[in-house]
């Protein structure tokens, strides 16, 4: 179990396999919520689908953009940190949680425009599961961005240990399901009709 | 020379004991739960549980037509949530032998688990009282006790979240030999957490998801918690009796 680091040659999975005890855990909860909300949706299809017109789907879009392209610095963190190009991996970290933070700032905006709207999480239940399920998405940005920070911290070292490593790729990976999460999340919510 | 090694012998044997005591302490967390859901569960009959947006009619009828059953529902309760006490003392002397001496981990796990048994406990008890004398007070009162018993059941969520933190340090800094926690325990008890955090918004809903009976505050830390307390039992058992082989002489 202790053992990480792997020969080359052979399969190996980014991170520890504990992180994925937790990445699927949390994509089953997720699951749950979807169905749930699915669920909710077939009582009152004409009411889910009237709300879900009012949402502001161009920063849904805009915000699908900006979680992918944090991802894609992400990416490009792990390979400058794997090539042992420093400098290239601390800015494309720095890079990746500017792009969360920007995410967050445009959810905040849409939460307080909805909400001056009238279309608060009281409004119905479309709006209930939609601040609550979105609510849980942003607070993993959250806990994302704390992932990030330390991952930032570890492309200031000289070198890094199987286990540093190890912990590096699990937040990634981690970054990563918040970012696939949010791709589900915006086809549900503002897409599917 | 004869002496020192008789007594060497009878320390080895305390030790051994004591990880005896501490796999039976293992044991009683998955026993508790059993025990407690089928109290609560089955011999009570409130899973699934009362929805908050009944009417006070409603829930009083409920504890007028149910009350002896939930009265036994509520004794069974009582006396299983005590095993809990066995269970989290091995943890805490678990979390110990990562640390080595009492520790900020295993004194904030102790702090956290002092308030694990009063949170299945005492809200029983205003179960208990609701369903004493249903039928001779006004229904209000009836549905007020009830508001208290599933507020406080599931509000109280946040001390189980820090005992999962802790937890999840100490599986990560662990260098003991035999390891005392797996990494991948680690990650379970940060799962555990994250899933458990809705439950502490409990007050906020009158319906949906998030209120007392809905599935983001009520199923899913549920049952999160017992998979946490199985797999607790499972890893604690392990790694307690690969101590228990590496103390025995060859």
């Amino acid at each position: 179990m202790r053992a990480i680091a792997a020969p080359a040659h052979q399969k190996r999975i980014p991170g520890e396999g504990g992180t994925w005890v937790f990445l699927f855990g949390d994509m089953l909860v997720f699951g749950a919520f979807f169905v749930t909300f699915l669920v909710e949706r077939s009582k009152a299809p004409d009411v889910f689908d009237a709300a879900r017109s009012t949402l502001h789907i161009g920063i849904g879009v805009i915000n699908t953009l900006v979680l992918l392209t944090s991802s894609l610095c992400i990416v490009l963190t792990l390979n400058a940190v794997r090539a042992a190009q420093r400098p290239l991996a601390t800015r494309a970290a720095a890079a990746a949680m500017a792009f969360g933070l920007l995410f967050i700032a445009l959810k905040v905006y849409e939460y307080i425009s909805l909400g001056a709207a009238g279309h608060g999480p009281g409004a119905n239940d479309f709006y209930l599961y939609y601040f609550i399920l979105t609510g849980l998405h942003l607070f993993h940005v959250c806990l994302g961005l704390g992932a990030l920070s330390f991952v930032l911290t570890q492309t200031r070292r000289p070198e890094l240990s199987d286990t540093r490593t190890a912990l590096v790729e699990g937040a990634a990976c981690f970054w990563h399901l918040v970012d696939l999460l949010w791709i589900f999340l915006f086809a549900l919510l503002y897409l599917v009709s | 020379m004869a002496k020192v090694s008789k007594q060497h012998c009878a320390r080895g044997n305390v030790r051994l004991v004591e990880l005896t005591l501490q796999r039976i302490g293992a044991w009683c967390g998955t026993v508790m739960i059993l025990l407690y859901g089928a109290s609560f569960s089955g011999i009570a009959q409130l899973f699934p549980p009362l929805s908050p947006a009944s009417s006070p009619d409603e829930i009083a009828a409920f504890f007028v037509e149910h009350k002896l059953w939930i009265r036994f529902g509520v004794s069974g309760a009582l006396l299983s949530a005590v095993l809990a006490l066995p269970f989290l003392a091995a943890l805490i002397l678990r979390i110990r032998r990562v640390e080595g001496r009492w520790g900020m981990l295993s004194m904030t796990q102790l702090m956290a688990a002092t308030v694990f048994v009063p949170a299945l406990l005492f809200p029983q008890f205003f179960l208990g009282v609701a369903a004493y004398r249903p039928e001779e007070r006004s229904a209000e009162l009836t549905q007020a006790l009830n508001d208290v018993f599933w507020l406080w059941f599931i509000g109280i969520v946040g001390t189980i979240i820090i005992q999962n933190l802790t937890l999840a340090v100490a599986a990560f800094v662990d260098q003991t030999d035999p390891p005392t926690f797996p990494r991948w325990y680690g990650y379970l008890n940060l799962w555990v957490a994250t899933l458990s955090l809705p439950g502490c918004v409990v007050v906020v809903f009158n319906d949906g998801p998030l209120a007392w009976d809905g599935i983001f505050a009520f199923y899913i830390p549920g049952l999160v918690l017992v998979v946490w307390l199985f797999s607790t039992t499972a890893v604690m058992l392990k790694s307690i009796k690969a101590e228990q082989r590496a103390l025995q002489p060859a």
